[in-house]
């Protein structure tokens, strides 16, 4: 699968994230986040822009807002940052790999239906990438296999891993992917450990973390 | 430390002891097998002389899929006293590992 196609344009149309209530309650951001600080407005507007909704563990986060929005940074940072040089739809698929072997039911949903709505991925092509079907050739093998190793258990990450992904990528590139392996394992776990509430329009692909890889990689 | 490759026969001979046995039940293609070995290479030291270890190919010995009936791949499966104890489905990080151990080795 190539990977250089640019993200469908950000969403005007904000669907109800739907009524799912979080074991403690969600901190009020008022109907305009109007309850949200001034300055970490932007973000949250961003985030419901580009998700399509108002994520629920972005409520909870809303608690500590002035730790939630250094989140919201490192997450574009991450993911986005015009400087990176790895392009996010690519990382949307490490980060589905990784959220996967995590075991993270909310982070899996979310990555299925954002490269279905960003990048017009069917189904089946969410489900070649969960599969280890869909490497387009050994540079991405390289890193899927990284990410899938570093994910389920990173003291098991092997020389011969970090050379073969520091052969294909430079060292900024190698750095990019370490930071997807380890920002999707912070927020799986929290998400995880908080049992966060997946929202209607994610709700259909809770089960879509179980799928596993059929093919070897690497 | 590399988990020693055993034949049907051998993973039998090994629970005939009586020991406590561990088998890794693993095949080439399947791609969780690669990292569960790994796990086991850095967990088995700490039960070294408590624990019999090895790997099987379930491609090459067949009859073990039937015998243990093994739905997926990797597969762990722990012996003591000639009985098989349990059975761990799936990728297992390394403390799922040692608590299956512990267990068997406490029973």
């Amino acid at each position: 699968m190539t990977t250089t196609s640019p993200p469908n344009p950000i969403t005007l149309d904000i669907l109800d994230e739907g009524d799912r209530e979080a074991f403690i309650p969600y901190a009020p951001v008022g109907e305009n986040l109007e309850h949200v600080p001034i300055h970490v407005r932007p973000e949250l507007h961003y985030y419901i822009a580009r998700m399509g909704f108002l994520p629920n563990t972005l409520k909870l986060y809303m608690h500590m807002p002035w730790a939630a929005e250094w989140l919201y940074k490192l997450n574009n940072a991450v993911m986005r940052d015009e400087r990176n040089s790895l392009d996010e739809h690519f990382k949307y698929r490490l980060s589905l790999i990784a959220s996967r072997d995590n075991e993270c039911e909310y982070c899996t949903a979310h990555h299925v239906v954002t490269l279905k709505r960003r990048w017009n991925e069917a189904d089946e092509d969410v489900q070649r990438t969960l599969r280890f079907e869909d490497a387009a050739d050994e540079r991405e093998e390289a890193a899927i296999a990284f990410v899938h190793q570093a994910s389920l258990d990173a003291a098991g990450v092997t020389d011969e891993m970090r050379a073969r992904l520091a052969q294909h990528y430079s060292p900024q590139e190698v750095m990019e992917i370490v930071l997807v392996v380890g920002f999707w394992k912070m927020y799986n776990t929290m998400h995880t450990a908080m049992a966060a509430p997946l929202e209607d329009p994610v709700i259909d692909y809770a089960d879509w973390v179980n799928i596993q890889p059929a093919a070897s990689i690497g | 430390m590399s988990l020693p490759r055993w034949s049907a026969d051998e993973m039998e001979q090994a629970i005939a002891t009586g020991d406590a046995v561990l088998v890794d039940l693993r095949a080439d293609w399947c791609p969780q097998c690669g990292p569960q070995e790994r796990v086991l290479e850095r967990v088995l030291p700490t039960f070294d002389e408590r624990v019999r270890f090895g790997s099987v190919d379930v491609e090459v010995n067949t009859t073990v899929v039937d015998d243990y009936h093994v739905k997926g791949l990797p597969t762990l499966l722990v012996f003591r006293d000639r009985r098989h104890h349990s059975t761990l489905a799936g990728f297992k990080r390394a403390p799922e590992v040692r608590q299956a151990l512990e267990a068997v080795l406490q029973a």
